[in-house]
């Protein structure tokens, strides 16, 4: 209880800094933006009074709080990329406004006051990025599957792990120290086919934030990053629909009022099929030979999601996410005398779900309680049943492994907005981890044993409670962010309790120019066991325990946010961040964990270092959109077991990272977009000697990670048809990933070449590439 | 004009699939550090040894040719215990070298310097000292006495190893078993080495130039008595004539090297493996020299 005292002065302090500031009579104008035609609640929309220049911002569920003088008031809402709303009336009484807002042409003379609220340059929070689903979709992508991760991969601060994945190293951390939210609900494996994909359904999300440093006190439960994700919450007027069909995958998305203006859905579905291309061929060739075979090789992923408005001050919202990856044979063969059947694969998925309820408690106090389920699990199956027809004996086997994390929690959020310049939230939650680390049930009939038997690790409970306290206050120049984030991890009999300090800074130099600072520690309690190299369904989700130690960070950074001509951002930030108990596997311990050992063995902890400089010019809207990012930076690990105990570069250590994206409206028919990354090649341990042990050839590594790859560079390249039918719009996407085809290198190893005219041998290294040029075309519609 | 756009598209695309589908590899320079050649050796003496047996070599950089692993001179190999030299009277031939003693090298605690010397190359050497005899409280076999993890059928094997106190102590096991078969002129006499397997967490299998044991530390039994409990696939004992454990004390070197050995091997073809830096213990030059002392622990079966 100790920890909490602190914490609960921190609270009166702030409550008496939010207290009545003069005896000025005041009341509270509340209620919600959202979109005039899909009755969507826009997140971060402008509310100010053009009188007293005092505004706020919406928050995650459209609802704004504004508490002003009684005193005429000019209340301006504004959107970008909508058509902004002006009233002019008396405040005499506390007022409920529902405010809609059309997508169309912004009014010019109310463009400039409007904008400069949710400017980059006004926003305390820095190393924050919202990246518009829109433009998104509008990138070139692999294979035409339009990916969220992979454009956020295109930010400075963010770099890919190996081509092609989906892996976000932000800022020096891992992907594990990222915290992806869908719908507020953690996603433990965001990625399909072997992390070449995510699993997130472009179609079904509404916006896209990443939160790189600078975390605000709500935050918490990973190093790096946050990643919220929000799904749309379907449209409150009328049905509507779109979906696309591509080279490897199709999708659809529907949703619409069940009853208007207060109940909608969202149904969205995405399947592959390259099995249902593959099956026919497969088959026939395996009837050939006397055998059926009958695979499934598919990702699938399905998204639902319903509000219901009970009244304006009661909301009720429920999403539902599944997807799963299923690599899958089964194989029979009618013999002489016998049957023979056999089947086995991998299955791995997600299933997430979210009740959430907001509450208007008052015109000042907004609430939303959230119950949240997530669900991870892998499952390796190998079955064959042999069947002696004449003798009518039968001989049986099967062998299942399951592993997975299982997550329940209970979260209560408040947002509290006594005056303009203030924002406090605080809130609560608490979270039950379910982890299974590897079991193994065998079950066996042969003629004279049967056998039913479990093997492996039992499963582990750990809880998770969390509670914060912020204010984001504004004085003249001046604003910041002051946050306490207080936690405490059960596992077993031990506990790991930590108070969390958040601050935020920011000071407007000129009226379009801030400097802003931000310091935050973080802490992990919840680690996944995986190769540097390959996301992969086994990677493993295991707590914090008496011998693993927390992962703990702090983070500090610098920066500058200006705008530019009205439509231009830049920001630039340096930053520096500290990581003490990173998880490394010890030197020769494979990824792939087996059932004879403990997880803790093949383990070490050590420290991590990242620092470096950053650059986003961004263009968000308009003919011409995108951005141009730079990141230099060094990121270093040291662990006493790894490399002597010397410091080493991070595999991503990744000192010059370029990325280049725009697209271009030509008319309204034709859009053209382009990517273009260019990194400095992997850090990688090469061998640099070699002796002979008797008969065997051992080559001896030099210091680790000391040397690179050849850098990686890459074009992306789409063209976008556009047309409007009679019932629904259409369009033709056509593109290609790697457009120069250049030789990316995925991995390096020395090897012997032989030319069989001299036959001469010799030694060389050589970089081994994985993707190639990939032409992708895919047909979209929506109406 | 419109045909021929749609052609156009169609051929740009069949022409990128196409330029696509070669050369996912590809040489490249590596600025390798220039590595300094140096004397290689490899031996493993255990106290039961009559025939000292080693190998000898050079190292090379990483992008020399096999053939640069062989020393071109003929190796001076000298063997001191305790200070004195025991001989240097080794045969070699190719890269193998090996010394007849006349009895057994001896399971005395003593302390062994093995140094090779060539002309043009620097003396490498190493020393290490034998370990202690292992003690051996009880040793059991069961036929078919327990399963296997797949739910088979195997034979227990159990062994209580008196650990002793205030040292790092490192063993490895396998199974020794002589057979008598009778061929139809001739009896013939089996000899086999088997290494056993365990569920216990402290061990792990362990190769070795031409064999595997299984091998542990007594990181978790320091000092105390400790039982051992092992499987292996069921023998046929009806023709059995001899059944024993073979229990060795490692020094700490050999105990890290055949750990880092044996993940060199298994990870040599996997790149997402972490990489391993295998162990060596030898001045002056590369390579490993283990001491193992080693008793012979008879079961009824």
């Amino acid at each position: 209880m100790k920890l909490f005292y602190p914490f609960i002065c921190f609270a009166l302090c702030f409550l008496l800094a939010t207290g009545p500031a003069s005896a000025q009579q005041k009341f509270t104008i509340s209620g919600y933006v959202q979109d005039a035609d899909s009755g969507e609640k826009l997140i971060a929309a402008t509310v100010f009074d053009l009188r007293s220049k005092q505004g706020t911002v919406t928050n995650t569920y459209g609802f704004f709080s504004l508490t002003l003088p009684a005193d005429s008031v000019d209340l301006l809402f504004s959107y970008v990329g909508y058509e902004a709303q002006k009233l002019s009336f008396l405040l005499d009484q506390n007022l409920q406004l529902n405010i809609r807002l059309s997508q169309g042409q912004i009014l010019q003379e109310v463009e400039v006051v409007a904008e400069k609220v949710d400017r980059i340059e006004r926003n305390t929070q820095m190393s924050q990025t919202t990246v518009p689903v829109e433009q998104i979709k509008k990138l070139p992508a692999l294979m035409g599957e339009v990916d969220i991760f992979k454009t956020l991969q295109l930010l400075p601060g963010v770099q890919s792990g190996g081509e092609g994945q989906t892996g976000l190293y932000v800022r020096g951390g891992s992907p594990d120290q990222n915290l992806v939210l869908l719908d507020g609900v953690p996603v433990y494996n965001a990625s399909h086919l072997l992390g070449i994909f995510s699993v997130f359904n472009a179609d079904a999300i509404r916006n896209v934030t990443l939160t790189k440093g600078g975390f605000p006190a709500r935050y918490g439960g990973r190093l790096s990053s946050v990643l919220e994700i929000n799904m749309k919450e379907g449209n409150l007027n009328k049905w509507q629909g779109e979906g696309s069909i591509g080279l490897i995958s199709s999708k659809i998305t529907l949703q619409g009022p069940i009853q208007k203006d207060k109940t909608s859905v969202l149904l969205s579905a995405r399947r592959t099929y390259v099995d249902l291309i593959a099956r026919p061929i497969i088959k026939a060739a395996a009837k050939a030979e006397g055998i059926q075979v009958r695979p499934q090789l598919y990702f699938y992923d399905l998204n639902f999601k319903m509000q219901h408005r009970i009244n304006d001050k009661h909301r009720l919202y429920a999403s539902f996410y599944s997807g799963s990856d299923r690599f899958f044979f089964t194989y029979k063969e009618d013999g002489f005398g016998y049957d023979f059947e056999s089947s086995g694969g991998i299955n791995w998925g997600n299933i997430i779900s979210a009740l959430r309820w907001n509450w208007q408690l008052s015109p000042k106090l907004f609430a939303n309680t959230t119950l949240t389920f997530s669900d991870y699990t892998i499952d390796i199956i190998s079955e064959f049943k042999e069947t002696n027809t004449g003798l009518g004996e039968t001989s049986a086997f099967s062998a299942k492994y399951i592993s997975g994390i299982q997550d329940f929690a209970a979260k209560v959020d408040f947002d509290y907005l006594p005056l303009p310049n203030h924002f406090v939230r605080f809130g609560a939650s608490a979270i039950r981890h379910t982890y299974r680390p590897g079991a193994l049930t065998i079950n066996a009939e042969f003629e004279e044993t049967q056998f039913d038997t479990l093997l492996g690790s039992q499963n582990l409970h750990s809880f998770e409670y969390d509670a914060y306290l912020e204010d984001d206050f504004h004085w003249k120049r001046f604003s910041a962010n002051l946050g306490l984030h207080a936690s405490l991890f059960q596992v077993n009999d031990i506990y790991y309790p930590s108070l969390q300090p958040r601050l935020g800074l920011r000071f407007m130099a000129t009226d379009k120019l801030a400097i802003k600072a931000s310091y935050s520690q973080m802490r992990q309690y919840i680690n996944l066991l995986t190769s540097e190299a390959l996301s992969l369904p086994t990677d493993l989700w295991v707590p914090s325990t008496e011998r693993v130690k927390p992962q703990k960070s702090w983070q500090a950074a610098l920066g500058l946010a200006q705008t530019i001509r009205d439509d231009w951002e830049l920001s630039v930030e340096a930053y520096y961040k500290q990581m003490e108990n990173v998880l490394s596997f010890k030197e020769g311990a494979s990824f792939l964990l087996g059932l004879e050992s403990d997880w803790q063995d093949k383990i070490t902890q050590g420290n991590g270092q990242a620092y470096g400089v950053e650059l986003l010019l961004q263009k968000k809207f308009g003919r011409l959109s995108g951005w141009i990012g730079y990141t230099l930076s060094w990121n270093w690990r040291q662990f006493d077991e790894i490399n002597g105990g010397k410091r080493f570069p991070f595999r991503y250590d990744r000192r010059h990272d370029v990325s280049i994206v725009a697209t271009y409206e030509i008319n309204d028919h034709i859009t053209l977009s382009g990517a273009w990354v260019y990194g400095t090649g992997n850090a990688v341990t090469l061998p640099i000697y070699q002796y002979n042990y008797y008969y065997t050839t051992i080559e001896t590594l030099g210091e680790k990670n000391a040397f690179r790859m050849s850098d990686y560079h890459r074009l992306d390249l789409s063209i976008t048809f556009f047309k409007k039918k009679k019932r629904y719009d259409r369009r033709w996407v056509l593109g290609a990933y790697n457009a120069y085809n250049n030789h990316n290198p995925y991995f390096i190893l020395a090897t012997t070449l032989y030319d069989p005219l001299t036959g001469d041998e010799k030694r060389v290294f050589k970089e081994i590439s994985i993707l190639p040029v990939i032409p992708y075309f895919s047909w979209q519609f929506s109406f | 004009m419109k045909n021929i756009s749609h052609i156009s598209i169609a051929t740009g695309l069949l022409l990128l699939i196409l330029s696509s589908c070669n050369n996912f590899e590809q040489v490249v320079d590596v600025d390798i550090p220039e590595h300094k050649p140096a004397i290689s050796l490899s031996a493993e003496f255990g106290s039961l040894d009559t025939a000292l047996v080693l190998s000898v070599g050079r190292s090379a950089s990483i992008l020399a040719s096999y053939e640069e692993l062989e020393l071109d001179v003929t190796p001076e190999i000298k063997l001191f215990r305790n200070g004195e030299l025991l001989t240097q009277d080794f045969y070699c031939e190719y890269s193998g070298c090996i010394h007849e003693l006349n009895q057994p090298l001896g399971s005395a605690e003593d302390t062994y310097r093995l140094e090779i010397s060539a002309p043009g190359w620097e003396t490498a050497s190493s020393t290490q000292k034998m370990p202690p005899l292992p003690v051996i409280k009880d040793a059991q076999f069961t036929h078919e006495g327990t399963l296997d993890p797949e739910g088979y059928p195997a034979d227990e094997w159990a062994v209580l190893i008196q650990d002793p106190p205030d040292e790092e102590n490192y063993y490895a096991i396998s199974t020794l078993s002589v057979r008598r078969e009778f061929d139809g002129t001739d009896t013939l006499l089996y000899i086999s080495n088997y290494t056993p397997y365990s569920l216990d967490p402290a061990t792990s299998v362990a190769y070795g130039a031409s064999s595997a044991a299984l091998i542990l530390s007594d990181a978790a039994f320091n000092g105390s008595e400790y039982w051992l409990r092992m499987y292996s696939y069921p023998q046929d004992t009806s023709n059995l004539e001899f059944l024993a454990l073979e229990i060795s004390s490692l020094t700490k070197d050999a105990y890290l090297f055949y750990k880092t050995f044996t993940a060199y091997q298994e990870n040599e073809l996997n790149p997402f493996a972490e990489p391993v830096v295998v162990h060596q213990n030898i001045e002056n030059g590369h390579g490993i020299f283990i001491l193992r002392n080693t008793i012979i622990e008879e079961v009824s079966f």
